[in-house]
């Protein structure tokens, strides 16, 4: 009888101490709804470093040529053709579509890239989603912008393999492109800046779709679960990832040591900076979920691999101060992980244009 | 109207920011790519003459030469000066770096890969039909035509 009752109060205490807890934990996330369902001006700052120049995180913005898109409609139109084109290759067969497919977030999953007869790029191909928001282009910042950039590719011996005079010829000799050219430019003078002039003016207009993370901040409040809303928090705060990714976009459009860089000097390249030696530029994070493998090199093929590498980061004398270990719990990844979930959106639908003869 | 509209626009992405090559004075020493020393090299005509000779496709090797000219809009490919007056085009490997354009005249020592490129007697007439050559210069082409080219991992000024 004694031990039925010590059994009994015992289970009771248990059941009282479990309630206690999910209580706490409860208004905890009470709170954070609380706070986070403000407008993000009325948000507590962000635990960032000393000196970050850090802004909030915010809406989806639209393409910086959403409002110009009907006057533009015919340069759009012909960076579309020649960005699915295979023709600007040397072999007739690689386009800038075969790494940055539009049915796979305009990326190719692929941990490097395959370009020319089979050569194998240094870098992981990153998403043009949202690419107009990057003030350098490519990891280590060598394009100034996007025009700048869409030279290398084609030029590249590892990636199309072609020269800048042979493509001009080429497109010169198909009727379909004088008119396109015509069209966009007044004049049907086909050169390699309206070329890829119009390929950076469609690329301007490839943004991500709106992300449960963008249907919260619209004052959906139930578009974040629980972990998701703790996420934003521990992204915010403790696992300091607004010291580099912050904005809308969720880039700093700077270039950080953050351990991983292996041989790659990335922006030292550039700069000959010693200071800069294995810095890459940060990426927005904006459909991260989507676009792995991460990292310049695409080395890493699992988030969780990626959120260690961040949480004990290898600290050498070239890593960057604001990277440092984070003391994350198991929860608090998983937590981080779903509110990366939260921010990546399936990619827009896309119509593939014809290629003209 | 429409011009007007689209150098606003063009200005406002920042396309318009004239694209050149950068800045530097291409000094004894100044390095581009990947950094290489001057040594154990040999004069650029030396391979060009080895694969002229077709002894080999192509040679991974460590050239010296002197820069004729340099892409005066990027500074994504330079010439080199071989004998005869001919000339040896280099583009950098990835398209990963560029140079300023005081390195034109310059003696550089370039680690990279060299081989021939041949232009197939075809594509020659193409061209000429292209440029708008007369049926005569049409006809006289007769012979592939093969150039030098240079793949550009690394490049250091040494005169």
């Amino acid at each position: 009888m004694k031990k039925l009752l010590i059994t009994t109060s015992l289970i009771f205490v248990a059941l009282l101490l479990v309630s206690f807890i999910t209580q706490e934990s409860d208004s905890q996330t009470n709170r954070l709804r609380k706070i986070y369902s403000q407008h993000p001006s009325q948000w507590p700052a962000p635990a960032v470093d000393e000196n970050v120049k850090w802004k909030e995180l915010g809406l989806i913005p639209p393409s910086p040529i959403e409002n110009q898109k009907d006057s533009l409609k015919n340069i759009i139109a012909l960076g579309k053709t020649l960005f699915f084109d295979p023709r600007l290759s040397s072999s007739g067969k690689i386009s800038c579509a075969t790494c940055h497919d539009p049915a796979l977030h305009w990326t190719d999953k692929k941990e490097k890239s395959i370009g020319h007869e089979g050569a194998t790029t240094q870098r992981n191909a990153p998403s043009i989603l949202n690419s107009w928001v990057y003030h350098k282009l490519f990891w280590d910042g060598r394009a100034r912008d996007l025009q700048d950039q869409a030279f290398g590719p084609i030029e590249s011996e590892s990636e199309m393999n072609s020269e800048m005079p042979d493509v001009i010829r080429t497109l010169r000799r198909i009727k379909g492109y004088q008119e396109l050219f015509e069209k966009a430019f007044g004049k049907n003078e086909i050169n390699p800046d309206r070329m890829t002039e119009a390929i950076a003016v469609f690329e301007n207009t490839i943004v991500s779709n709106k992300s449960r993370f963008d249907h919260f901040l619209e004052g959906n409040k139930k578009a974040l679960s629980i972990s998701e809303l703790r996420g934003l928090h521990l992204f915010r705060t403790k696992a300091k990832c607004m010291n580099c990714h912050h904005g809308a976009l969720m880039t700093d459009n700077q270039f950080h040591n953050i351990g991983t860089a292996g041989t790659d000097v990335g922006l030292y390249k550039v700069t000959h900076a010693d200071a800069d030696s294995g810095k890459f530029k940060t990426p927005s994070l904006r459909d991260v979920m989507y676009t792995a493998p991460w990292l310049h090199d695409g080395s890493l093929k699992h988030i969780e691999a990626v959120i260690d590498k961040l949480n004990q980061p290898a600290m050498n004398g070239q890593v960057s101060h604001l990277i440092r270990p984070l003391h994350l719990n198991k929860n608090e990844k998983k937590d981080l992980i779903s509110f990366l979930n939260a921010i990546s959106a399936p990619v827009p639908h896309f119509e593939k244009p014809v290629l003209p003869q | 109207m429409k011009k007007i509209l689209l150098t606003l626009l063009v200005a406002g992405l920042g396309l318009a920011a004239q694209a050149q090559p950068p800045a530097g004075e291409a000094k004894v020493g100044d390095w581009y790519g990947e950094k290489i020393t001057a040594t154990d090299f040999v004069p650029l005509q030396d391979v060009a003459a080895k694969l002229n000779a077709g002894s080999a496709e192509k040679a991974d090797v460590k050239v010296k030469a002197k820069i004729i000219d340099v892409c005066p809009k990027k500074g994504c490919w330079l010439t080199l000066e071989l004998p005869n007056g001919e000339t040896a085009m280099v583009k950098m490997k990835d398209y990963g770096f560029f140079l300023p354009l005081a390195a034109k005249g310059k003696t550089v020592v370039i680690d990279g890969e060299v081989k021939l490129k041949t232009t197939s007697v075809d594509e020659l007439k193409h061209y000429a039909e292209d440029a708008k050559k007369s049926q005569a210069e049409i006809d006289a082409i007769k012979e592939p035509k093969k150039e030098v080219r240079v793949t550009a991992k690394g490049i250091v000024v040494v005169e």
